[in-house]
């Protein structure tokens, strides 16, 4: 891989630029007079198409110009921001995106951005209609079908240069000054006349000059207004220098352009019109700080996710490494000294680990974008009223398990659109809104990351479930499991309840594939319904991949990991002759299920007379784990599997002990289920 | 010496006002300024103190303009590049204004 490609780097900000120009779009459809948004998008377009044609993507500055021609029209009020426009411009989004995964001249997709920009003509030829124009809230802007003029902000530049003869034609400048500051928001910068001598200066004169940067919604002609009676044509220059409303800081930075570049008054408005630009352009990453939860302060970087891996692997080797060292100090003579190192470098690991974990840890926002356009594409074609409601954006999440879980969700959230939430008529009927909610929650709870996606639908029936189940032999006929275990077996292979297959869901395959998936991401995923009320599905999701805390266990000669997620506490039992694979034994005046796992795994070694018994939780329910002995606390640096492991589901990856030895990683839950059925099995 | 303006400091005073202070340069003595009496003021007086500085600042004569200019006036003495000559000075006769 190169180090830097620039053109990878374009097509990266590029998809940076589309995702955001989606999400402006998205938010323009609730919201189209907002004209902040309008003018992001616009900025979006903007910034495609310079850089498109600066790295040679000709036909995406091509697509995009006219686009962009077209907000900049709705930005200046010209033209309406209709339904259709809207539509339009998702569709150019998507375009685009393709056209960043084809050559530079756009090979092969350049008839479809003709078809695109025909279509975009027509809409700007047509008479406007149905549309909102931006620079009020929506509701704000009703009041325009009265035909009064909607008016924006805009930033000019006034230079005003008070007539020799201003006194004596009893003008009062500073009152004009006044005057003008009134119109809005402003900057106000006075130049000196030339220096003379004091006994040449003439104080019944004006000598010096003003600039003015005035952001104002009156308008140009009530900028000209002010100097209705001085303006000798000589006296006042003015001239719009940007659209929209600066922030504060830009105008007195455009003051300090104007203080510095007095003389040149020809080129003055071109540089305060640049500067504008400029800031326009770098409005998005303002913003990005701005919803950042810790406020300024904050940078953030692109980092190359290849390099990414390279150090959170070199974290590992240094866990590894603080691990032997802890080892060598119990062998040791200077016993101080080296448990002063160990605990050095420990300190030095834990923040380093945590520095390097943070590096791929990504805002899960990043696709609530994604998510957005899907529930508006799929939610239109369904006929269906939706309302998405996306919280808890910041929530941070390793950016594997973000990748991972795009598909997942899209799963989950297309069933919650398709099964979950009715029609607006069956809605009304059953006394609801007829917009229905579909709800997508992220946050972290305890050291977990949940989420949570839930909709205001027509729920899960678990008769029908089990009707379902039982039909198809996923439950005995005289089964009674109860409505949670009915729940569940949705997410058994093959189940489905729809009665219509549709190209959305509903074809028996689907949520097996998002419990795999949330499976192989050593999460879990659980659902709770309501019949007529809705659906809720619940991820829970470690922080990291990468490294997980856990209890170093030993049967026999081999050593294994227990997550410390399942932990719950340790006892032991007295070792017994005839003893079973899976028994019982008692804790705190409970019985609970014990399996040996010298039994399970059948190991023959020597035996200990007392085994150590590890209790876990699954599901709620404690399980005892009988082994030979305890070692301890260990950080384990996940490595991938074993080809002869990859078919034993309950180890999920392997770790290099601090003496070089290897322990593998149990998956409690799954080892369970394998003891389990290994009991049904035998017996 | 010390000159202390008081009352209108208008075009209509503005001559005179010069003449105030060309003769206290022609004496060659350093001069404090005190604006506190200043009832109104337009840009012909803000325009003089700049020359007045200038003139002063020319001659190597010591000249202190007292940051004691009324706070009605503070936004025209802003407006004029004097905004120090107010108490709390560039603060209270921000710039940038609304």
């Amino acid at each position: 891989m190169k180090e830097h490609d620039p053109v990878q780097t374009f097509r990266e900000e590029v998809r940076e630029l589309l995702a955001d120009l989606e999400e402006a779009l998205l938010e323009l459809e609730n919201d189209p007079g907002n004209l902040e948004t309008v003018a992001r998008a616009f900025r979006d377009l903007h910034t495609i198409k310079g850089s498109g044609a600066m790295f040679g993507f000709v036909e995406i500055a091509r697509f995009t110009h006219d686009l962009e021609t077209a907000f900049d029209r709705v930005r200046s009020g010209e033209l309406p921001l209709s339904p259709d426009l809207l539509g339009l411009a998702l569709l150019a989004k998507d375009h685009i995106q393709a056209l960043l995964r084809v050559s530079q001249d756009g090979q092969g997709l350049t008839e479809t951005s003709d078809a695109l920009l025909e279509r975009l003509s027509g809409l700007l030829r047509a008479p406007p209609s149905g549309g909102t124009r931006p620079g009020r809230r929506a509701d704000a802007v009703e009041s325009g079908e009265n035909g009064e003029t909607v008016r924006r902000d805009a930033t000019y530049w006034v230079r005003y240069r008070p007539a020799p003869d201003a006194f004596l034609t009893g003008c009062d400048p500073l009152s004009l000054v006044e005057e003008l500051a009134g119109l809005g928001e402003s900057a106000v910068v006075y130049h000196q006349g030339e220096e003379m001598p004091l006994e040449e200066y003439d104080p019944e004169r004006p000598h010096g000059c003003w600039d003015v940067i005035l952001t104002t919604a009156e308008g140009e002609e009530a900028v000209r207004g002010v100097f209705l009676f001085v303006d000798d044509g000589e006296a006042v220059r003015l001239e719009k220098v940007g659209d929209g409303r600066p922030r504060k800081g830009d105008l007195e930075l455009l003051a300090a352009i104007a203080r510095d570049n007095a003389q040149d008054e020809a080129a003055l408005p071109g540089l305060l019109r640049g500067f504008l630009l400029e800031k326009l352009a770098m409005r998005r990453p303002d913003k990005a700080r701005e919803a950042s939860p810790a406020g300024g302060g904050e940078a953030s970087i692109r980092v190359d996710s290849g390099r990414l891996d390279r150090l959170v692997n070199m974290v590992g080797e240094m866990v590894i490494i603080q691990s032997r060292l802890s080892q060598a100090v119990n062998q040791a003579l200077d016993r101080a000294a080296l448990a002063q190192i160990a605990e050095d470098l420990e300190r030095l690991t834990d923040e380093m680990r945590d520095n390097a974990l943070g590096l791929r840890m990504l805002p899960i926002g990043t696709v609530y974008g994604n998510l957005r356009r899907l529930v508006r594409d799929v939610s239109t074609g369904l006929g269906k009223n939706v309302e998405f409601v996306a919280e808890g954006g910041d929530t941070e999440l390793d950016k594997t398990v973000i990748d991972r879980l795009k598909d997942p969700l899209v799963h989950i959230l297309r069933n919650s659109l398709d099964h979950g939430v009715e029609a607006p008529d069956g809605r009304r009927d059953a006394g609801k809104p007829e917009r229905g909610t579909v709800r997508l929650w992220a946050g972290h709870v305890g050291g977990e990351v949940v989420i949570r996606v839930s909709d205001d639908g027509r729920g899960i029936d678990p008769a029908k479930v089990k009707r379902k189940a039982q039909s198809v032999g996923l439950l005995a006929p005289d089964a009674e499991p109860d409505r949670k275990e009915i729940l569940n077996l949705i997410f058994e292979p093959g189940f489905s309840t729809a009665d219509k297959v549709s190209d959305l869901s509903g074809r028996g395959v689907g949520m097996d594939v998002v419990k795999r998936s949330i499976d192989a991401l050593r999460g879990t995923v659980d659902i709770d319904s309501e019949p007529g009320k809705g659906t809720a599905l619940t991820i829970r999701l470690p922080l990291t991949l990468a490294i997980i805390d856990g209890f170093c266990v030993v049967i026999g000669s081999g050593s294994y990991i227990v997550p410390l997620t399942a932990l719950r506490g340790f006892q032991e039992r007295p070792w017994e002759e005839r003893q079973k694979t899976v028994d019982i034994v008692e804790r705190m005046g409970r019985m609970l299920p014990c399996v040996s796992l010298r039994g399970l795994f059948g190991i023959t070694e020597d035996r200990p007379a007392y085994e150590r018994v590890v209790v876990a939780e699954v599901d709620g329910v404690e399980i005892g784990l009988a082994v030979d002995k305890v070692i301890g606390r260990q950080q384990a640096v996940i490595k991938s599997l074993d080809e002869m492991y990859k078919s034993v589901n309950f180890i999920s990856g392997t770790t290099i002990n601090g003496d070089g030895s290897i322990s593998l990683i149990l998956d409690i839950p799954r080892l369970v289920e394998f003891a389990a059925s290994s009991a049904a099995a035998a017996g | 010496m010390r000159i202390e303006l008081d009352e209108d400091c208008t075009v209509a005073r503005a001559t005179a006002l010069k003449e105030r202070f060309l003769e206290a340069l022609r004496r060659g003595e350093a001069a404090e300024v005190s604006l506190r009496g200043v009832a109104q003021a337009d840009l012909s007086f803000f325009e003089l103190l700049h020359a007045v500085r200038h003139g002063f600042e020319r001659r190597g004569v010591g000249l202190v303009l007292l940051p004691d200019l009324p706070g009605h006036l503070a936004r025209a003495a802003g407006w004029t590049g004097l905004a120090e000559l107010c108490p709390g000075g560039a603060a209270a006769a921000k710039e940038v204004t609304r």
